[in-house]
Parts: structure tokens; sequence; C-alpha cells
């Protein structure tokens, strides 16, 4: 929406390709770091827990051999960031694949064929957007027990709707173009129109809804993970961090302030990108 | 993000018979009856969920009971019976408002719902009210000064605040004012003061939308010829913005609010348990985590029944407002 305004004063196209490379950097160096947590789980520092409440290394008493100083359980804080990073992204990439996946069939599905199944489709993704996705989520994990395959099932539940409209949007457009009315003509198969002529056309949006997307799964995520409804610890998770953090508030703010830094420069990596994703293919079409 | 919803259908030909009046009536009907399916379908998953769960015998049961003493606590839940039967039983119950007791609290699930949902009501109040007072002069202020550096600070501002969960905005806020300033208190619900730092971490998301769908409309609204005109027709710009283009930004903001009201919601569970704020929130958290799977289904139904008559209302206000939607209404099938 931002971008849409700052246009009318601006050419796009630098400020395009400046997000774009931002956000791919920043992006790049959290996946660089979530890589590197596997190859940390053998290091002694990470195994052995050491004293309780460490400092950081900068401030006295504080040493190398711990970052960022270490928990209330004595466990190294920067390398449970690191899995905590690695978590938070696969889970999201995992869920929004899924929603992706679900919503752009079912879009695509509803907008082709239109008739019942499109009533019965964007009813039903009605349905799932009245309910507050917290509730959604709580629902479903409250259903089906707190497990990580849960998990992805319960974000990619709370988000295919959005992917859903886009994509019936698009294919309504797309399939009143010119050369699918042609390929109809000459008597191709549905099957072949929907996979051939308005598939390809319907993954771009798609793309850019699912790269703004992750940010939100990714927040959503780390709400359930505070909760003590995603993830289970001991596995470290952001969210999960910055909850022990408010239990040692008082004694450690610190504990609760950088899983939530972390959390936030992954996210505006994200959208960055993501805008900038959305910039250039819409330059691209324009 | 917010994703604004546009009207989906497009414009039908003008009908040959009945006036713009009929058409808003049938307009209006379609757009009820719509809601009404909806509301069903939202019950249908509730209780497709409720299906998914463990078997509640299990969880109302001591462990070791005897098959016999299961199959009389089936037989009495009603868990013996067809799933379409079981299906109707519960779209009664829902009908009448028939929803038992909770398993945890002993005391009906409704009243229980009803009388919670009021303290959720004022929190999210209370944010709405924080969001709207500084985020609609704030978007005007940035529209009016497009491309300026405070517009271009405030782009970056508002980039890191979307990354920022609102949960650790309420454990800063926690840390800061209550613990080290003092300033508030941590816990509870206890008069005007306690309801401050709930409200101030809830009105994070609402109001950063807020900020840039207001900046976005203005700034759109001052850029089109309608604008350009009254400008050159000597019209100050005070009277522009608030005239023209403040008004003309009204839809895209009222689209906003309607939504709202589910991310608050859902915003209020995650803030409601960090501040022991006693609404519905802090209840459903409660009920699951005890497996009081009935006051969670509760909890759902109701909030999404204020979604939906909220969008419903806010799709009904546009046509007091614009006279375009008015019109595309009358001539729409």
């Amino acid at each position: 929406m931002t971008g849409t305004a700052i246009t009318l004063v601006k050419p796009a196209a630098p400020r395009a390709s400046r997000e774009l490379r931002a956000g791919g950097i920043i992006v790049g160096l959290f996946v660089a770091l979530a890589v590197a947590a596997s190859w940390f789980r053998s290091q002694a520092f990470v195994a052995q827990p050491a004293s309780a409440y460490l400092p950081p290394f900068w401030s006295a008493g504080g040493s190398a051999g711990h970052l960022l100083g270490t928990d209330n359980l004595g466990r190294d804080v920067a390398a449970r960031l690191l899995f905590g990073i690695r978590e938070s992204m696969e889970i999201a990439a995992a869920s929004v694949l899924l929603a992706g996946a679900a919503g752009v069939i079912l879009g695509v599905s509803a907008g082709f064929f239109g008739g019942w199944l499109d009533d019965i489709v964007m009813r039903v993704a009605d349905g799932f957007l009245a309910i507050p996705v917290i509730l959604l989520a709580i629902g479903f994990i409250g259903a089906a027990g707190p497990s990580l395959a849960a998990l992805i099932g319960v974000l990619a539940g709370t988000q295919w709707m959005l992917f859903a409209r886009v994509a019936r949007g698009e294919t309504l457009v797309v399939r009143e173009q010119q050369f699918v009315t042609a390929q109809r003509a000459l008597g191709a198969r549905p099957r072949r129109i929907l996979f051939r002529h308005i598939a390809p056309h319907v993954l771009p949006s798609a793309l850019v809804v699912a790269t703004l997307n992750v940010p939100t799964v990714i927040l959503l995520e780390s709400g359930l993970d505070f909760l003590g409804l995603g993830v289970q610890p001991p596995t470290p998770t952001l969210g999960g961090m910055i909850s022990d953090g408010l239990t040692a508030l008082t004694r450690y703010p610190l504990l609760a302030v950088y899983p939530g830094a972390v959390l936030m420069i992954l996210v505006v990596g994200i959208n960055m990108l993501g805008d900038g994703i959305k910039a250039s293919i819409s330059e691209r079409t324009v | 993000m917010a994703v604004i919803p546009i009207a989906e259908a497009p414009a039908a030909p003008p009908s040959r018979r009945g006036g713009a009046g009929a058409g808003v009536g049938r307009y209006l009907a379609r757009r009820v009856i719509q809601a009404i399916v909806v509301l069903i379908l939202v019950v249908t998953i509730v209780f497709g969920l409720s299906h998914m769960a463990a078997n509640p015998v299990d969880i109302l049961l001591p462990p070791g009971s005897t098959a016999a003493q299961r199959a009389v606590e089936t037989r009495l839940l009603g868990l013996n019976r067809p799933l379409a039967e079981q299906y109707l039983i519960f779209l009664r119950n829902v009908a009448t408002g028939h929803f038992g007791d909770s398993t945890l609290f002993h005391v009906p699930i409704l009243p229980l719902v009803l009388r919670r949902s009021l303290a959720t009501l004022r929190l999210a109040v209370a944010a709405m009210v924080i969001a709207a007072a500084l985020g609609v002069p704030a978007g005007v202020l940035l529209a009016v000064k497009a491309g300026s550096w405070l517009d271009r600070l405030a782009g970056v501002v508002i980039g890191l605040a979307q990354g920022v969960a609102s949960f650790w905005l309420a454990v800063i806020l926690v840390f800061v004012f209550a613990v080290r300033l003092r300033m508030f208190p941590v816990l509870g619900d206890a008069g005007l003061r306690s309801i401050v730092l709930p409200a101030a971490s809830l009105a994070l998301v609402p109001l950063v939308a807020l900020i840039r769908l207001t900046r976005s409309a203005v700034a759109e609204a001052l850029a089109a010829d309608y604008a350009r005109s009254a400008r050159s027709r000597g019209v100050s710009r005070r009277v522009l913005v608030v005239r023209h283009a403040l008004r003309n930004s009204v839809i895209p903001v009222l689209t906003y609010g309607g939504m709202l009201l589910g991310q608050l919601i859902s915003g209020a569970v995650i803030t409601e348990t960090i501040f022991s704020w006693p609404g519905i929130g802090q209840l459903s958290i409660f009920a699951i985590q005890n497996g009081d799977y009935g006051v969670v289904e509760v909890v759902t139904m109701f909030t999404a029944t204020v979604v939906i008559v909220l969008n419903l209302l806010v799709d009904m206000s546009y046509l007091l407002l614009d006279p375009r939607v008015r019109d595309s209404a009358g001539q729409r099938r």
C-alpha cells in the first residue's frame, strides 16, 4: 500500500531493486545462520550446561565461550537463538507451502469451474476468515494435540483462504482471455487448459502472496510457541524464549530482548524481500 | 498485512425493471443470507474440530474405568449415534443456546463467555481508541508531507514495527513501565491504570495498519482529478484534506475496521494471558490447557458471530455513506 503511493513521487525501479537486494541479503544471512545451527549442535558449549544467567561477553563476568550469556538453565543463549531461527523458518516455509498448494488448487478450481464448487469453496473460505486465527489455531491444536505436523497443519489452515481468493480472482480474469477461448475452440480438454494455460498465470501472484505471508506465519507461530501451544520445550523457539524471558524479567531482562529483536529483523527482512518481488513482478507486467 | 477485500462481483448491466430501491433491498437480502450461510459453516467447522478431538470420554472418566462405565458415558454424551444425527443435535443446541456446563468451572458456558467477553470488549475498545486517535492523524500528516524526510523516516519505523510481535512489545512494556518505572500495575484488571499497558500492546497492529491505510487513501485522494481541480479553484489545503480527501478515505478505513475486531480478538488471546486480563482470550487458553473444549467452541462461535455481524453492518454502512455503492448495489443481479 505504501508502495503505490510512493510511486507517485519517485519511479519504482531503483526502490524495488534496493528492497529486493537488502531483503535478499538479510534473508540469506538468516538461512546461513539456520544452516550453521546444525554444526553447533555438536559443540561443547551447547551440549554441556554452564551456570545459569551468565552475562553476555561485553559485560563484566561474560566470556567469549558464551557470546550472549546463558539462560535460567545455563544453556547458551546464542546457540538457542540459532536453533530458534531454524525452527521458525522451517515451520513457516512448510506451512506456507501447504497453505499455498491447497489454496491455489481450491481457488483455481473454484474460478475455473464456477457454479456450486465456486460457491462452496468461497463460502468455506469466508467461514474460516470469520474465525479469529488464534482461536482457530487453539481449536485445531486442542483437537489434534501439540505436534509438529499439527502445528504446520494449523498454520496452513489459518492462511489457505488468502491464496484461494487471489488464485480465484486471477483465474476469473485469465479464463476470459482470448488465448483460453482459442484453446477451447481448438478442443483442448479442461484439464489441459487448467494446467498448461491458467496455472502459469496464477503462480506469480501466488508467489507474492506466499512471500508476504511468511512473516505473518512466523509471527503467528511464535505467538503459539509463546503460549505453549506450538513446538514443545526443550526445543528452542523464538516465541518460547520470549516466554522464558518473561519469567526472568526482573533478573535478566536481556533474555526477553534477544529473541524478539531477532524475530523483528527476520520478519522485516522477509517483508522487504516480498515487497521487492512484488514490485519487480508488477513492473514486468505493466 | 491487511488484505482489503474488494467487492467481487463485476457490475452487471442495469436491470430493466425495478428502481434502485428494489435493487438495494435485494442486495441487502443477499448479503444477510450470505452471512447466515457463513455462520452455519463456522458452526460446522467447530463441529468438525470437536470431532477430531480426543475422545471426551477419556477426559471425563478417571483412568482405569471399566468398559461398561465407558459405554454408559458414551451413550450419555450421545457419541454412539450416527454422525449426521450428532451434527443436527449440535445445530439444535447452538440455535437454542444450550451449550451445557463448563467441565472446569461447573457453570453454564454461554453466560460465562458472555460475562468474560465484556472485559475483552473493554480492552479492544481501548486499543481501537488508541489506534484511531494516533493512526488517522498520523496517516493524514504523512500523506500531506508525502516524500518528505518525515514520511521517509516514518516508512522505516513502520517497516520495523511490522516485525514487532505484539507479545514481545507487551513484555518490553511490562519491563519498562511496570518493573522499572513502576508506573502501571503488571497484572489483573484493577481500574483505569491497569488497562493502559495491555491496550497499548494490543494497539500496535491496528495502529500500524491504520497509519498505512490512511496515508495511502488520503495520498490517492489528493492526487485525484477532483482534488486537483479543487486546488486550482483556490481551495485551501486544510479544506481540501478535511472536506475532500478524508471523506473519500472513509471506505477503506471502515472496511479495515470491520476486520479489525477479528484481529484484536486474536491479539487479545495472547495479551490477556500476559496481563492476566479476565477476558475470553485468557479464558480460552485456560480452558484448552485443562481440556475444557466446550468453552473454546463457544468462544470461537461467539467471536465469529460478532465478526460476521460487524462485517455485515460495515457493508450496509457503505450504502449510507457512498452513493456510488448504492447505485451499483441497485444494479446488481
